[in-house]
C-alpha cells in the first residue's frame, strides 16, 4: 500500500511536470501558427463584432486581449523591447501619447489618414484617432424625482449645493475622461475660472472613484443621481430600459479621441498596417460606428443614430496635444487643491 | 595532521550532504529564481530609472502613503482578527461538538473559498448597497455601505473559509489521548477547551491569522469596488500601475507595504517555533468518535451555533445572488428574468475557461508538492538560511498581485530567462504566487507530527528521499489536499497578475469576467463566475475524495501490518 501512495505522489509530480512542459510546447507551436494571426490589445465595446467584420473583409484572423490602456502602457514599459501585441486599439489618448514619447510605437501614416483632421491624429504618425469620445452626465431620473432635484443641463449647474453628495466623477489621475474634462474646461474658461469651478464642484462630490466605470454604474443603479462620464453609444446602450437621462452639457462638450496604433517591433507588421488602413477606411469606420457608436473622425461618415441629437457645435474647440503636454502640471495642481 | 585525508573526508561529507539534500536544494533554488529574482527585478527597476540611480520613487512615499499604509494596516488587522475568531468558533462546531449539517458546512466552506473577483463585491452592492434589494427595497433603509466597514466585512467573509479550514485541520490533529487524559484527571469541558484545545490549535489559528493579514494588506480589488472614498496602499499601488503607469512608484509602495507584513512574519515565526506539542499518533483522526465531542455549557453552545449558522446564511445568500445573476437582471433595483446573457458566452470565453482549468490544475499539484517539500525543508531540515527562504516564500502573498505580474515581466524578459508570451510564465506565476498557502499548510500539519517518527526512519537507514516519499508525504496527505484545494481555487479566481502575462487570444476566464464587468455586463460576469464556481467545486471534491480514499486505505494498511 505504501508503494501505491508513493507511486501516486511520484505520478502526480510527473504529471505536473509533464503538464508544465506541455504548456510551453503548445505555446511555442501556437507562436509559430500565430504568424498569420493579428494580435490586438483592445479597450472598446463590442470588439468581437468589429474584428469579425475585419476578418470578413480582409481574411486576416484576429486574436485579442481586453485590457485597459493604463495596463497596456505599464506592460509595454515593463517589457520594453518585446511588443505587447501587434496593434493597440482604443482606450485613452493619454496612454498613446505617453507610449509614443517612450518610443514604444511604430510610426505609420495610413493612406486613409488624409481624410482625418490633424486635430485627431499624432503629427508623426505614431497613432491616429479612430473615433471621438464625447463626455457628459448620466442622470438617474428616479433619484432626481425622489429627491426633488432639478435636471442638470450645464456644467455650471453642477455646483448648485442642492446636488451635495449626488455627483461622482472618476479620479483624473487614473481616468483619461476626467482629465480630458478638466483640461478642456481650463482651455475653454481660462485657468482662474476653471479652478474656481472645480473647487466649487468638489463640494458636491463625496469622493473620486479609482475606476473610470464606477460613476456611470452607480448612477444607473441609483446609488447617486449624477455621474460625470464618457457619453458614447456604448454608455447610452447600458442605460436602455432604465429611467435614465443622458445629458450633453449645453455649455460645451469636452471630448477626446480613441486612437489606433502599431507597436514597435510588431511581429505581423503588414497585417497591422492593413488593420489600421481598414479601421480608418470608410467601411471600417462604418463598422465601428455600427458596433461602438461614437462621433466619427471622418466627415464622410454619418453620425450614428443614438448620437443624432448631439449638437456638434457644442463640441469644445480644444487642443488635445496641449492637454497632453500640460498633464503633469494640471494634475499636480488638482492633487494639491482638490484631491482628498 | 593528515591534510589530504581531512580534505577527502570533508568533501565526502559535503558531497553526500548535497546529494542527500538535493531535493531541498532544488526547491530552494526554485524559490529564489521564481520569487526572489522577480522581486529584485522590481526593486532594481524602482531605483534605476532611465539608466540612472535614483531614490525619487521612495522619496515620493510621503505623508499620504503613510496614511494609506495605516489604513491598510487597520483593515488587515481588523478583518484578520474577526475572521480568526469566527473561524475558531466554526471550527469548534465542526470538529468538537455534536451538531447537524456538518457535511453541509464543509461543502459551504469549500464553496465560499471560491470567490470570483468583483462579482462577490458587486453582489454585496446588489443586496446591501444604497439601492440594495435587502437594505433599500426590503427594509426601506438608505444606508451607505461603502468605506471602512464595507471593506472589513467583505474581507472578513473572504478570509473565513480558509482560516476555518486551517483551524479545523489543527483541531482534528490534536491527539485524542490528550483529551481523554485530561478528562481522566478531572478537567471540566470548558477548561478542556481553554487550556488544551485552543492552545493546541494555536498554530493553525496563527497561520490563519497570518495568511488573512497579508492577503488583506495586498488586496486591492475589494477596496476599489466598495471602498468609497476609503483608500488603502494596495489600491494606490494598483492605480499607479493601471492608471498612470508609474511602475517605480508602485514598486516603492509595495515595498513599503512589506513592513507590517515583515513584522508579523517575525512574530509568526517566533510563535511557531515555541510550544510544540506533538501527537504520538502517526495519522490524523479524520473521523471523530462520539465520546471525543465536548459537552460545553448551553450558553456557549448556542453562541457557537448562532455564529456558525449566521455565517452559513450569509454565504448561501451571497452565492444565490451570484447564481441568480446569470438569468435575472438586477439593474437599478428592478428585478426581471432574462436569458439574454447566455447568448454572450462564445467560444473565446469557453476556451479561456478551459485554459483557466488547465493552469489551475497544474498550479494546484506543482504548488502543493513544492510548498510541502519547502515546509519540510524549513521546519525539519537544518539547512542554513532557512528562515530567509521561508520569508522569501511568503513574499508573493504580501505584495499586490499586479506588481507580482509586472515583476515576472521584468525578470523574464531577457534571455536566458526569456519567458514572456508563453503559457509557462502564466503557470509559474500562479504556482509561486500560491506557495505561501501550501507551505503554511504543510508547516501547520508538520507541527503536529512527532519528529521521532522521522528520526526512527533515519535510524533505520532511510535516505532523505525515502523519508519524504514513504513517511512525510503520506502523513501530509491532508495538508496536500488542503493546499491543492486552496491553490486550485485561488488560481481559478486570480486576476491581478495575469492581465500582464496572458497574450491576446490566450486569456483566462477571470480576464473575460473582468471585461464583462467593465462593460457593465454583470449578467455575463455572473455566468462566468458560476462556471468557475461549479468547476472548482467538482475538481476540489473529486481530488479530495481521491486522495482521502487512497489515504484511508493506506492507513488501514499500516494498522494491519
Amino acid at each position: 500500500m505504501k508503494k501505491f501512495i508513493s507511486m501516486l505522489v511520484a505520478s502526480l509530480m510527473l504529471l505536473s511536470l509533464a503538464s508544465c512542459s506541455n504548456g510551453t510546447n503548445s505555446s511555442s507551436i501556437d507562436n509559430a501558427n500565430q504568424k498569420k494571426t493579428l494580435k490586438i490589445v483592445a479597450a472598446i465595446g463590442n470588439k468581437e463584432d468589429i474584428f469579425k467584420q475585419f476578418q470578413n473583409d480582409t481574411g486576416i484572423e484576429v486574436e485579442f486581449l481586453d485590457i485597459s490602456s493604463g495596463e497596456v502602457l505599464s506592460r509595454a514599459l515593463a517589457q520594453k523591447g518585446t511588443p505587447v501585441a501587434d496593434v493597440w486599439f482604443g482606450g485613452g489618448a493619454d496612454g498613446f501619447m505617453a507610449a509614443a514619447k517612450e518610443d514604444l510605437l511604430e510610426s505609420y501614416v495610413s493612406e486613409e489618414a488624409k481624410n482625418i483632421s490633424d486635430k485627431y491624429k499624432d503629427k508623426d504618425g505614431y497613432w491616429t484617432g479612430m473615433s471621438i469620445v464625447t463626455t457628459g452626465f448620466v442622470v438617474n431620473n428616479d433619484v432626481i424625482e425622489e429627491k426633488n432635484l432639478p435636471m442638470p443641463t450645464k456644467w455650471t449647474d453642477l455646483t448648485n449645493p442642492i446636488y451635495k453628495d449626488e455627483i461622482l466623477m472618476p479620479n483624473p489621475n487614473i481616468s483619461g475622461t476626467s482629465y480630458c474634462i478638466i483640461s478642456s474646461l481650463i482651455q475653454e474658461w481660462g485657468e482662474e475660472k476653471a479652478w474656481e469651478y472645480l473647487e466649487e464642484l468638489d463640494k458636491n462630490i463625496p469622493y473620486y472613484p479609482q475606476r473610470g466605470g464606477e460613476p456611470p454604474q452607480k448612477a444607473l443603479a441609483g446609488e447617486v443621481a449624477i455621474a460625470i462620464s464618457p457619453l458614447d453609444g456604448e454608455q447610452i446602450a447600458k442605460g436602455e430600459g432604465l429611467n435614465v437621462t443622458n445629458v450633453f452639457p449645453e455649455d460645451g462638450i469636452p471630448w477626446t479621441v480613441a486612437p489606433v496604433a502599431i507597436f514597435k517591433g510588431a511581429e505581423n507588421m503588414d497585417a497591422a498596417k492593413q488593420f489600421v488602413d481598414w479601421v480608418l477606411s470608410k467601411s471600417g469606420q462604418e463598422t465601428i460606428a455600427k458596433f461602438c457608436p461614437r462621433i466619427p473622425v471622418r466627415e464622410d461618415i454619418e453620425i450614428p443614430e443614438v448620437l443624432k441629437d448631439v449638437d456638434l457645435n457644442k463640441l469644445l474647440d480644444v487642443d488635445m496635444f496641449k492637454a497632453g503636454e500640460d498633464r503633469d502640471n494640471i494634475l499636480g495642481i488638482w492633487n494639491e487643491k482638490i484631491a482628498k | 595532521m593528515n591534510k589530504s585525508l581531512a580534505r577527502v573526508s570533508n568533501s565526502d561529507t559535503l558531497l553526500s550532504k548535497i546529494k542527500d539534500n538535493l531535493i531541498f536544494i532544488i526547491i530552494y533554488a526554485l524559490i529564489l529564481l521564481f520569487i526572489l529574482w522577480p522581486i529584485i527585478a522590481v526593486v532594481f527597476n524602482s531605483i534605476y530609472v532611465d539608466g540612472k540611480f535614483t531614490l525619487d520613487a521612495y522619496s515620493d512615499l510621503t505623508f499620504k502613503s503613510t496614511k494609506l499604509l495605516y489604513n491598510s494596516f487597520i483593515v488587515a488587522f481588523s478583518s484578520a482578527t474577526i475572521a480568526v475568531v469566527i473561524s475558531t468558533i466554526i471550527a469548534i462546531y465542526v470538529t468538537l461538538t455534536k451538531g447537524h449539517l456538518k457535511k453541509f458546512i464543509m461543502v459551504i466552506l469549500l464553496v465560499s473559498m471560491i470567490s470570483p473577483p468583483y462579482v462577490d463585491s458587486l453582489s454585496f452592492i446588489i443586496l446591501f448597497g444604497k439601492r440594495g434589494l435587502i437594505t433599500h427595497k426590503l427594509l426601506g433603509l438608505n444606508i451607505n455601505p461603502y468605506g471602512f466597514m464595507g471593506i472589513v466585512i467583505m474581507e472578513t467573509l473572504a478570509h473565513i473559509p480558509r482560516a476555518t479550514l486551517f483551524t479545523i485541520m489543527a483541531m482534528e490533529s490534536i491527539d485524542k489521548n490528550i483529551i481523554h487524559a485530561s478528562r481522566d484527571l478531572g478537567s471540566d469541558e470548558l477548561s478542556l477547551l481553554r487550556s488544551i484545545i485552543l492552545p493546541m490549535s494555536k498554530h493553525g489559528m496563527l497561520s490563519a491569522f497570518f495568511i488573512s493579514f497579508v492577503t488583506s494588506l495586498s488586496d486591492f480589488g475589494t477596496p476599489i469596488v466598495i471602498g468609497g472614498g476609503f483608500n488603502v496602499l494596495a489600491t494606490e499601488a494598483y492605480v499607479n500601475i493601471t492608471g498612470v503607469s508609474n511602475i517605480p512608484l508602485a514598486s516603492a509602495m509595495s515595498i513599503y507595504l512589506l513592513i507590517p507584513s515583515l513584522v508579523f512574519f517575525l512574530i509568526y515565526r517566533k510563535q511557531m517555533a515555541k510550544d510544540q506539542v506533538f501527537s504520538y499518533q502517526a495519522t490524523n483522526l479524520l473521523e471523530q468518535e462520539e465520546e471525543d465531542y465536548l459537552n460545553l455549557p448551553n450558553g456557549i453552545k448556542y453562541v457557537i451555533k448562532l455564529v456558525t449558522y449566521f455565517f452559513m446564511l450569509v454565504v448561501v445568500v451571497k452565492y444565490l445572488t451570484i447564481f441568480s445573476g446569470s438569468f435575472i437582471s438586477f439593474n437599478g433595483g428592478n428585478v426581471s428574468f432574462t436569458l439574454k446573457y447566455f447568448d454572450k458566452i462564445d467560444s473565446a470565453k469557453l476556451s479561456s475557461f478551459k485554459r483557466s482549468i488547465q493552469y489551475s490544475f497544474v498550479s494546484g499539484i506543482a504548488g502543493s508538492v513544492i510548498g510541502i517539500l519547502l515546509a519540510y525543508g524549513i521546519n525539519r531540515n537544518k539547512i542554513p538560511g532557512k528562515n530567509f527562504i521561508d520569508f522569501v516564500a511568503t513574499l508573493p502573498y504580501m505584495m499586490p498581485g499586479t506588481l507580482f505580474g509586472i515583476a515576472y515581466i521584468l525578470a523574464f524578459k531577457n534571455p536566458p530567462l526569456l519567458l514572456i508570451g508563453t503559457s509557462a510564465i502564466v503557470i509559474l506565476n500562479c504556482i509561486f504566487k500560491q506557495i505561501p498557502i501550501s507551505s503554511k499548510a504543510g508547516a501547520q500539519a508538520l507541527s503536529k507530527i512527532n519528529p521521532e517518527i522521522e528520526n526512527a526512519a533515519k535510524d533505520c537507514g532511510a535516505s532523505n528521499f525515502h523519508l519524504l516519499k514513504d513517511i512525510v508525504l503520506p502523513l501530509l496527505t491532508p495538508a496536500f489536499i488542503t493546499s491543492f484545494i486552496n491553490i486550485f481555487s485561488s488560481t481559478m479566481v486570480t486576476i491581478g497578475a495575469l492581465i500582464f502575462l496572458v497574450s491576446p487570444g490566450k486569456d483566462v476566464a477571470t480576464v473575460q469576467l473582468f471585461s464583462a464587468i467593465k462593460e457593465g455586463n454583470l449578467g455575463v460576469g455572473c455566468i462566468l463566475a458560476n462556471m468557475i464556481i461549479l468547476t472548482t467545486i467538482i475538481v476540489n471534491l473529486s481530488m479530495s475524495a481521491l486522495l482521502k480514499g487512497k489515504f484511508r486505505r493506506g492507513e488501514a494498511d499500516v494498522y494491519r501490518d
